[in-house]
């Protein structure tokens, strides 16, 4: 038996980076992980973990059934593991059928919770994706956005109610009874010891400042970069040229219109302005 | 109440629920499948998940809504339906996970894949779901081979060599794949009122007979732009078998650990074992039946 620490964030918002470090740094070796030993680090939709920890096949269930049985496969999973279990999702916190949130706060440690500028997750998520800008900018405006939600096929991860990013954010900061950790993805960069000392602090693992020094070494974007170029990546979607893409923050101001710019911020300026990325007169600060 | 008697798995069921899904069995039964009241609980359980317990020669399903399924000793399911329950969920259940456990119990290796007979001996697809395992028996079904089981495969040793079992004269299609294989999904049931997964019924066509194991293909999807094959050797092979057994989860509690591994071992030391990767997004169905017909007729 033991508890959750859940990865949660929008995504494109740096959630994969952290997973590296906390892999890196969990393990405290000299070489970095080989970011491809990580496809089976857990994400909380993945329907075969979901599958196992039921005992039933989730394609036989209804979405309702799904829906209502996710925290308690949580729970499972939490009991069948040894140690703190790492969980990415990128669900916003909601409650299943019944009212019992998804994410249950009886198994779980805490959340670190990423966040990156809106701006920044419209040029990521785009790419990403294989889709147009406008079109991401108007999926993350959409307060009913659910992924993987077809019907007609079977998806290769379980429906997850996204929401929009500002509703995303506010049911992670807001809802949970559970400590939750924020992080910015800018201060990834910008103050990455005091970042990822403080992220590695709140999940319980080591976090000695030469252990965080060969963590971050091993899991900086170069590295990461080099992987990718000579292994490949797995986690690359066929719609994308590379995951670790630039890996720096601000490549809206080279991407994005004003216009686009503008309905960005229309949506989202006030939870912007919330986690300091809009300053209260409408100037952009990161 | 009437009792029915059905063939799966080279076995006679008889049943008081009936299974329009099966074949008509004779003889003897070697299981019973009968209306009965189950427990919430297994008195004394090994392992166990959300909704199932386990125990040595007892395993217990409770899917609340549904049925609670109780199979005891590889020859018995006793099904105590929900009351707002409806016959097409009960069955489905019924067929998979109950099913996937009563296999155990009779010493009898289930893997999460769907086969067809070809004349080299069994194919069998292997992965994660939603994969195209189905969606491939459906295409190979088209080309003229028996299918032999859908999702469920059973494979049982006969003098020694590996074997698998016909299970249920159906396939399980989502929309896609039914558009995919040309057919018409409103000349299908649902296989539940509320999914778009479709009940195949294979009235011509279906294998008969237990078929040797030729070779297990791993089917992947990777990021790269090319359908591949890779035979895989040694442990790899032991491992991705494994790893596809269905409800692999389900024999920690009925310990049965050691059993599996033997049969795994036999399974990699006689059928070919290839990994099977094709790009993401991209099913290029035809492309992907040609190689692998190439591969195992060749």
């Amino acid at each position: 038996m033991s508890r959750i620490v859940w990865l949660a964030s929008y995504p494109r918002s740096g959630n994969t980076w952290m997973r590296i470090f906390l892999t890196n740094i969990r393990r405290g070796g000299d070489q970095p992980a080989d970011i491809n030993s990580l496809v089976r680090e857990p994400i909380a939709s993945a329907r075969e973990d979901f599958d196992d920890a039921l005992g039933v096949e989730s394609s036989d269930l209804t979405v309702e059934e799904i829906e209502r049985y996710r925290p308690h496969a949580y729970r499972q999973m939490a009991a069948d593991s040894v140690e703190t279990l790492f969980l990415k999702i990128h669900d916003a916190f909601t409650l299943a059928l019944g009212g019992d949130p998804i994410v249950p706060a009886d198994v779980t440690l805490g959340a670190i919770y990423l966040v990156r500028n809106p701006l920044d997750v419209a040029v990521s998520f785009a790419n990403y994706s294989g889709t147009f800008l406008d079109e991401t900018i108007s999926l993350m405006a959409q307060e009913g956005c659910v992924l993987a939600q077809s019907r007609c096929r079977l998806d290769r991860q379980l429906h997850q109610r996204l929401l929009s990013w500002s509703s995303h954010i506010k049911s992670w900061l807001d809802k949970p009874t559970f400590p939750v950790h924020v992080i910015r993805y800018e201060d990834m960069f910008r103050y990455p010891q005091e970042t990822f000392t403080k992220a590695a602090h709140f999940s319980g693992l080591p976090h000695d400042e030469e252990r965080v020094c060969r963590a971050l070494k091993n899991s900086s974007f170069n590295v990461l970069q080099d992987q990718e170029r000579i292994h490949g990546f797995r986690d690359r979607p066929a719609t994308s040229q590379s995951f670790f893409r630039q890996g720096k923050a601000g490549s809206w101001r080279e991407v994005l219109s004003k216009a686009q710019i503008a309905r960005i911020i229309q949506n989202h300026g006030k939870v912007m302005e919330r986690l300091g990325y809009l300053s209260t007169t409408g100037e952009i600060l990161c | 109440m009437g009792l029915f008697a059905y063939r799966a798995f080279g076995l006679t069921i008889s049943s008081e629920i009936e299974c329009h899904e099966l074949l008509p069995g004779t003889g003897t039964a070697d299981i019973r499948v009968w209306y009965g009241s189950v427990p919430f609980h297994l008195d004394n359980p090994v392992a166990q998940g959300v909704l199932y317990q386990a125990a040595p020669q007892q395993f217990l399903l409770n899917l609340a809504g549904v049925a609670r399924y109780l199979v005891r000793n590889g020859n018995e399911i006793i099904v105590d339906p929900a009351v707002e329950s409806d016959g097409d969920s009960i069955r489905l259940f019924l067929f998979g996970s109950a099913f996937g456990a009563l296999l155990f119990q009779r010493g009898v290796l289930p893997l999460h894949g769907s086969a067809v007979a070809t004349p080299r001996g069994s194919v069998l697809f292997v992965g994660p779901s939603g994969h195209g395992k189905s969606t491939l028996a459906g295409a190979f079904h088209l080309r003229g081979y028996p299918v032999l089981s859908d999702d469920v495969s059973a494979i049982t040793s006969i003098n020694g060599v590996p074997q698998i079992l016909p299970a249920y004269p159906r396939l399980l299609l989502w929309a896609d794949s039914v558009d995919r294989l040309g057919m018409e999904s409103t000349k299908l049931t649902p296989a539940r009122a509320s999914l778009e997964k479709y009940h195949f019924p294979v009235v011509q066509g279906f294998a008969s007979e237990a078929t040797p194991l030729y070779a297990v293909y791993v089917l992947e999807t990777t990021n790269s732009r090319e359908v591949s094959l890779t035979p895989l050797t040694g442990f790899a092979k032991i491992k991705t078998l494994t790893d596809n057994t269905y409800r692999g989860h389900f024999l920690k509690g009925m310990k049965l650990a050691d059993q599996h591994f033997r049969q795994i071992g036999a399974v990699a030391e006689h059928a070919r074992v290839v990994r099977v990767e094709r790009p993401d997004g991209a099913f290029r169905l035809d492309e992907l039946v040609d190689l692998l017909e190439k591969d195992f007729v060749s």
